[in-house]
């Protein structure tokens, strides 16, 4: 990946003879915003508490504290001196464009007013981030549950009525806007409009695991389901664990 | 199109089941707009890492909020309260199978392949062979790349597997089964949410 970065730098020269001047973009007072507005500064309380904090950031405080402590020293994101001296962008102001790119959906250049980054910088944390958390949480957040687990929830579904059901999977297209044209037909989605199929399985209280993305949007869900790797698992039998029993009516019956 | 009463109540039931995942792609849609529009991002390996990235941030955020959720409540108090006949055997296995569900995880990998090989032999067959089975296969970790993996069993088991998610016969006795079971469970709970 740093090889593909390394290659992709040419598109960001920097500050070379001939290109435009940077802007006088005042990274210092897009970080005191930050600081006085969701943290507070000079001993005194953040002006917007905790719970407008989940609805402007879409994330619990603890989550995101967790996040920005794991990545705060990442080379992209920590404070770095410009050639000509003066202090770089904070990584408080990257995560909070990062995650209002994420959680809002923002245009990168409406961040400039009061993030005070420049669209390059914001769309390029905002990548640089979920990749960091992919590679970071993958092997432990989507987890697939284990025997334990999944007695247990057995006995949630059975409570609700329905026995011997773990999960609930679905499947649901994303748009692909910038879809090459050469794959437009594959990517048909039923909508009109170029897609890409995901599939999830989630419980009851919408834990996730096994997220799939990339089926082209013209397979319909039997073709998803059967490249699946949830049902690879299953015909393998890797997946369900073994010896979990539901008894429904008087016949017993094993999931795996 | 179902029929009987008995058939539309199953049906009903099945489908407040289902919502959850349905309820899932709304949520997930509304905490992180990023999934609106997702197609920004030109390259499918990107949109890969968005999807990925989002579902494990939601995952986060579920984490920190469970504890205020019904359900864990609902289902805290009803295994206090005490089960069934014959479920005994239940608690001490699913202790054991958790503690070495830990004790692997401590282990990493190296402990993979032997915890595998033990429970591949037997095929689940009575409750009891379960039990064991529950017991020594001590639920191996999550395998990173699963498709690259072969399938333990050769892909004759594999064929074989594949077949049985096929079989319409144990399937439609399966619903059979669950319809007679909803029907006298929850029928009438349900009768007035059935159309």
């Amino acid at each position: 990946m740093r090889a593909a970065r390394a290659h992709r730098r040419r598109h960001y020269r920097g500050s070379v003879p001939g290109r435009r001047p940077n802007k006088r973009r005042d990274c210092a007072a897009g970080r005191f915003n930050i600081q006085r507005d969701y943290f507070g500064v000079n001993a005194e309380p953040p002006i917007i508490d905790d719970r407008n904090f989940e609805t402007r950031f879409h994330v619990p405080r603890n989550v995101f504290r967790s996040i920005y402590l794991a990545f705060k020293d990442e080379p992209l994101f920590q404070q770095r001196i410009n050639a000509t001296g003066p202090l770089q962008a904070h990584p408080l102001q990257k995560f909070e464009a990062a995650f209002r790119f994420i959680s809002y959906g923002d245009a990168a250049d409406l961040l400039e007013e009061y993030v005070r980054l420049s669209l390059s910088t914001v769309a390029q944390a905002t990548r640089i981030l979920l990749e960091l958390i992919l590679r970071r949480w993958e092997s432990t957040y989507p987890c697939s549950p284990k025997q334990s687990g999944m007695k247990k929830m057995m006995e949630r579904s059975a409570e609700r009525g329905f026995l011997g059901c773990m999960c609930s999977l679905d499947r649901t297209h994303w748009e692909r806007h910038q879809c090459p044209t050469g794959m437009a037909g594959a990517y048909q989605s039923r909508k009109g409009s170029r897609g890409a199929v995901v599939e999830v399985v989630c419980d009851e209280d919408l834990w996730t695991w096994k997220p799939i993305f990339g089926a082209p949007g013209s397979l319909n869900d039997n073709n998803v389901l059967n490249q699946s790797p949830l049902y690879l698992d299953v015909t393998a039998g890797r997946w369900p664990p073994r010896g979990v029993t539901f008894t429904v009516n008087g016949s017993t019956r094993t999931l795996h | 199109m179902s029929t009987t009463d008995e058939k539309k109540t199953f049906n009903r039931l099945q489908e407040a089941i289902r919502k959850d995942v349905e309820r899932l792609f709304g949520v997930r849609t509304k905490q992180f707009h990023i999934a609106l529009h997702p197609g920004r991002y030109c390259s499918m390996k990107q949109l890969i890492t968005t999807y990925k990235a989002v579902c494990i941030l939601h995952n986060m955020c579920v984490e920190s909020d469970r504890d205020g959720f019904l359900s864990r409540r609902r289902g805290a108090g009803r295994t206090n309260e005490g089960r069934g006949p014959g479920s005994e055997l239940e608690g001490p296995a699913g202790a054991a199978a958790a503690a070495t569900g830990g004790h692997d995880g401590n282990d990493g990998g190296a402990d993979d392949g032997g915890a595998a090989a033990a429970g591949r032999p037997a095929p689940g067959g009575g409750a009891a062979a379960g039990l064991a089975d529950a017991v020594s296969a001590a639920n191996p970790p999550p395998a990173l790349n699963a498709v690259g993996q072969p399938p333990a069993g050769g892909m004759i088991s594999a064929f074989d597997a594949w077949g049985e998610t096929r079989n319409h016969t144990e399937h439609e006795q399966l619903r059979a089964n669950l319809t007679a079971h909803v029907w006298s469970a929850r029928g009438e709970l349900l009768a007035s949410y059935v159309v």
